[in-house]
C-alpha cells in the first residue's frame, strides 16, 4: 500500500485552465440532458419522427420553423429537440478544442478535447445512420455510444479542473482507482446489456431476452458490490473529492436498482398475485407519464453511474500519479 | 510516455501496463459480443411448429413438406410482416356488406415504425404489441417467457374475454376495449393514450394475424390428414421431373381450393361475431341492497353446490384454492395432444425446440382479490358464468331449459351477486382477523359501493 502522498503544486495555472475548465464543464453539463432527451426519444419510439438527416423535413436543422417544432407532434418535438441540443454540444466541443489549442501546452488536454470533438461527430453520424438506415441495431449502438461520450466529457472536465496540480492531498492506496475503473467498465457493460433489452429486435427470441435479463441482473449485483467496495475504500480517503462522490455513488446505484424494478413494473407489471397482491391490480399505461419517466430515468441514471465511476477513476488516477511523480 | 497521468517510472496505474492492455482487450471483446449478440435475423412469419408437432404425433409422419407448402401459400396470400396482404378471395355475404378489414389500416399497423409530420403513426404493431405477442402473433415475443399469463397466441383464433358466445370470435369492440383498457392482473397494458384510429388499426391487424394463423392451422391439418395432398407435396420436394411439375400444379390448386374454403369460413366467423353477442340485462334488484344481500346468500349456496360446482376449482370461499390439474389450450397443442407429458422435462425439449413456451399449470382465479381480467361489471361476470372462458378449463354452467338440472337465469344472477361480494367479504374477514373491535363494513354495503365503482 502506498504512503499518503504529500501536497503537490504543479501543472498549468488556474488562469491557464480557465477556459478549458469552463468549456469542458459546460460540455459535460449539456451532455447529460442530451442523454435524457435521447432516452425519451427511445421511450416514445420517436427515433423515426424525422425521416431525413442532417436536415429536418428538408429544412436546415437550425432553420426548421420553431412553431411547427414546438407546437407540432410530440415525437417531432423531442426528436428535433434532441438534434438541436446535440448540435449545441457539438459547438461547445469545437470551442473546447479551440480553447485547448490556444491556451494549453499540455498534450493531454489537447488530445482529450479533440477526442471529445471526434466522439461527438461520430455520435452524430451514428444518429444520422440510425435514421437513414432505419436500423434498430444502429439505434442501440448510438444509445450505447452516448454514455461513453458522456464519460469522456467527464474525464476531460476532471483533467481540465487542475486536480492534483495544486496543493491537495493524494490517494490513499492504489486499490481505490482500480475499483473505480472496474466499476466504470462493469457499469458500462451493464448499460450495453440494458440497451439490448431496450432496443430488442422484433424477431428476437424469448431465450435471447431471458439471457439478457439474467445478465443484466447479474451485472447489477456486480456493479453494486463494486460500488460498495469503492465506497468502503473511499471512506479511508483523506480527499473529500474522492470520499464524498464514492459514497454518493452507492446511493445512486441503489436508486438505479429501484428504478430498474420500476422499469420492469412499468413495462411488464407484476402479475403474481400471491407475491405482490398490492401491485397485481395495477394496469400499465403504455407511454403514460410516470411509466415513461421511470424508464427514461433508469436509462439516464445508468449513464450517471458510469460518469461518476469515470470521474472517481480519473480524479484518483491524477491525484495518485502526480503525487507519485512528485515523490 | 505521459498520458492521462501515467508515468512509466512510477507506473501509477490501476493495473500494470501489460495487464491493463489485456484487461481492456478482454473488456472490449466482451462488450462487442454483448453489443452484437442481438443483431441479425429478419422480419418473417414463423411456421406453427407446435401444431406441426401435434400433427406428426397424430399421423406418425414427418410434416415438413406440408409445412413448407403451406408456408409458401400463406406468404403469397398474406404477404410478410413488412408488407401484409389481405387475400382477395370470394367474400361472404357479411363481408360484402361491411368489409372485415381495411387494407390501408393493415399497412399502417404493420412494418417498420415511424411517424410523419402530421403525427400519423406507422408500424403500430411493432411499437405496441410485438415485444410480447411476437411478429407472427404467436404469443412468443421476446419478453413472453417472463410474463404470467403468457401473451395471447392469436393463431388458433381463441379469445378469452369477449361479449360473444364461448366458441365465437370476439367483436371488434371487444378487442378494442381490451386494448384501450388493458387487462388488470396481467402484463397487458392500457393503450388509452393511443389515437382511436390507431387502436382500430391494431384491432384489424390482430384479426389479420389471427385469420392467417387459423388458416395455417387448418391447412396444416388438412395437408396432414389428406394422403393425396401429402403425397403430392412430397413428390414436389423429392422429384424434379416434368411429370412431378404437373403434379405440383394439381396439388397446389387443391391446396388453394382448400385454403380458400378455410379462409372464407374463418372470415365469416369474424364478420358474424356481432350476431353471437350474448345479450345481458342486469336485473333491477341489483340496486336494492336488501335484495342483493339475499341473493348473495343464495349465490353462496349455488357456488358451493354440485350443479355449478364452482367451489371444486375456485375453492369453498372463492380463493382459487380448489383442485385443478390442467393446462390452458394454447400449450396443449404441442404437449398433451402431441403425446408429450408437460411434466416430462426430457420429452418437453422437443416441444420447446418447436417454439413452445414452458407449460404452466392453469390456476383458478382468486375471486376474492377483486381483480377481474375480463371485466368486473355484473354483465361481464354473467357472461363468464354462462359461457365459460374459451381456451381454459372454465366451463359454461349448465342452464335451464336446455338442461333441466341446470341453473335458472335467476340463480345465475344470484351467483353473480355472490361473486361480486367476494372481495368485500375477503376484506371483512381480514379486518376481523386483524382487530375484533374494528367495525368492518358489511358485505352488502361494500358490494353496493364495489358495483358502483366498476367502470
Amino acid at each position: 500500500m502506498s504512503e499518503l502522498p504529500s501536497t503537490v503544486v504543479d501543472g498549468p495555472s488556474a488562469q491557464e485552465l480557465k477556459w478549458v475548465r469552463f468549456l469542458s464543464r459546460l460540455l459535460t453539463v449539456a451532455t447529460f440532458p442530451l442523454i435524457w432527451l435521447g432516452g425519451l426519444v427511445t421511450t416514445y419510439d420517436a427515433g423515426m419522427a424525422v425521416p431525413d438527416w442532417p436536415g429536418t423535413y428538408g429544412y436546415n436543422l437550425f432553420a426548421y420553423p420553431w412553431q411547427t417544432w414546438l407546437f407540432g407532434p410530440f415525437d417531432l418535438l423531442i426528436e428535433h429537440g434532441h438534434r438541436l441540443l446535440a448540435s449545441l454540444v457539438g459547438l461547445i466541443a469545437i470551442g473546447l478544442v479551440v480553447a485547448a489549442y490556444r491556451t494549453q501546452k499540455s498534450g493531454t488536454i489537447r488530445v482529450l478535447a479533440v477526442s471529445c470533438l471526434v466522439a461527438v461527430i461520430l455520435q452524430g453520424v451514428l444518429g444520422g445512420a440510425r435514421v437513414l438506415l432505419d436500423a434498430r441495431t444502429v439505434a442501440m449502438i448510438h444509445g450505447c455510444f452516448g454514455p461513453a461520450f458522456f464519460a469522456l466529457c467527464v474525464a476531460t472536465a476532471v483533467h481540465c479542473s487542475g486536480i492534483g496540480s495544486r496543493s491537495e492531498v493524494g490517494v490513499w492506496g492504489r486499490w481505490f482507482v482500480r475499483i473505480a475503473v472496474a466499476t466504470a467498465l462493469a457499469s458500462y457493460l451493464q448499460l450495453t446489456i440494458g440497451a439490448q433489452l431496450r432496443h430488442i429486435l422484433p424477431w428476437a427470441s424469448p431465450r435471447f431476452f431471458l439471457t439478457m435479463v439474467h445478465l443484466h441482473l447479474t451485472f447489477a449485483g456486480i456493479v453494486l458490490l463494486l460500488a460498495i467496495s469503492l465506497a468502503a475504500s473511499g471512506l479511508r480517503q483523506p480527499n473529500t473529492r474522492l470520499r464524498v462522490p464514492a459514497i454518493g455513488l452507492v446511493g445512486i446505484v441503489f436508486l438505479q436498482i429501484a428504478l430498474g424494478l420500476g422499469t420492469w413494473v412499468a413495462n411488464y407489471a407484476l402479475p403474481w398475485e400471491d407475491l405482490t397482491p398490492w401491485l397485481s391490480a395495477y394496469v400499465i399505461h403504455a407511454k403514460g407519464y410516470w411509466e415513461s419517466l421511470i424508464v427514461t430515468m433508469h436509462m439516464a441514471t445508468g449513464s450517471l453511474i458510469i460518469a461518476m465511476a469515470v470521474m472517481l477513476s480519473t480524479r484518483g488516477w491524477l491525484l495518485g500519479s502526480k503525487a507519485a511523480m512528485r515523490e | 510516455m505521459q498520458f492521462l497521468g501515467y508515468d512509466r517510472k512510477t507506473r501509477w496505474l490501476p493495473l500494470r501496463p501489460v495487464d491493463w492492455t489485456k484487461g481492456l482487450g478482454c473488456c472490449l471483446v466482451g462488450w462487442l459480443v454483448v453489443l452484437l449478440s442481438g443483431c441479425g435475423g429478419q422480419a418473417e412469419f414463423e411456421s406453427n411448429g407446435t401444431f406441426r408437432l401435434r400433427l406428426e404425433a397424430e399421423t406418425e409422419t414427418d410434416q415438413q413438406a406440408g409445412a413448407e407448402a403451406v408456408q409458401e401459400l400463406l406468404a403469397e396470400w398474406f404477404g410478410t410482416p413488412d408488407q401484409p396482404r389481405w387475400p382477395e378471395l370470394g367474400k361472404s355475404e357479411a363481408e360484402n356488406e361491411k368489409p372485415l378489414l381495411d387494407p390501408q389500416r393493415l399497412v399502417s399497423a404493420a412494418g417498420r415504425q415511424y411517424s410523419d409530420r402530421d403525427d400519423n403513426h406507422f408500424g403500430l404493431y411493432r411499437e405496441h404489441c410485438n415485444n410480447c405477442h411476437g411478429l407472427t402473433g404467436n404469443g412468443r415475443g421476446p419478453t413472453a417467457m417472463f410474463l404470467s399469463p403468457y401473451p395471447r397466441d392469436f393463431r388458433p383464433g381463441w379469445f378469452k374475454y369477449k361479449s360473444t358466445k364461448r366458441s365465437a370470435k370476439p367483436t371488434k369492440e371487444d378487442l378494442l376495449a381490451l386494448i384501450r383498457h388493458g387487462i388488470p392482473g396481467t402484463s397487458m397494458p392500457s393503450f388509452a393514450v393511443v389515437e382511436e384510429n390507431d387502436l382500430e388499426a391494431l384491432v384489424e391487424y390482430v384479426i389479420y394475424l389471427s385469420v392467417r394463423g387459423e388458416v395455417e392451422r387448418e391447412l396444416l391439418y388438412e395437408a396432414a390428414h389428406d394422403p393425396e395432398l401429402l403425397e403430392g407435396v412430397h413428390g414436389r420436394i423429392s422429384d424434379d421431373s416434368s411429370d412431378s411439375v404437373v403434379r405440383v400444379i394439381e396439388v397446389r390448386s387443391t391446396l388453394e381450393a382448400k385454403a380458400s374454403e378455410i379462409f372464407r369460413t374463418v372470415t365469416s366467423q369474424w364478420s358474424d361475431a356481432n350476431e353471437s353477442v350474448v345479450q345481458v340485462t342486469v336485473p333491477e334488484w341489483f340496486d336494492d341492497q336488501a335484495k342483493v344481500a339475499a341473493a348473495v346468500e343464495r349465490g353462496r349456496v349455488i357456488f358451493q353446490g354440485s350443479i355449478a360446482a364452482c367451489a371444486s376449482c375456485h375453492g369453498k370461499t372463492g380463493a382459487g384454492n380448489g383442485l385443478v390439474r390442467d393446462y390452458d389450450e394454447w400449450t396443449k397443442d404441442g404437449t398433451v395432444r402431441a403425446g408429450i407429458e408437460p411434466t416430462d422435462r426430457v420429452a418437453l425439449k422437443k416441444y420447446l425446440a418447436a417454439g413452445g413456451l414452458k407449460p404452466v399449470p392453469i390456476s383458478p382465479r382468486d375471486l376474492r382479490s377483486g381483480i377481474y381480467r375480463g371485466g368486473g361489471k355484473p354483465e361481464d361476470l354473467y357472461r363468464r358464468i354462462v359461457q365459460g372462458i374459451d381456451g381454459t378449463p372454465m366451463p359454461a354452467v349448465a342452464m335451464k331449459p336446455d338442461n333441466p338440472q341446470g341453473l335458472s337465469e335467476e340463480e345465475v344472477w344470484d351467483l353473480v351477486a355472490y361473486v361480486s361480494a367476494m372481495p368485500a367479504e375477503a376484506k371483512m374477514d381480514l379486518a376481523e382477523n386483524q382487530a375484533e373491535d374494528l367495525k368492518a363494513p358489511t358485505a352488502v354495503g361494500a358490494l353496493t359501493s364495489t358495483v358502483e365503482r366498476q367502470p
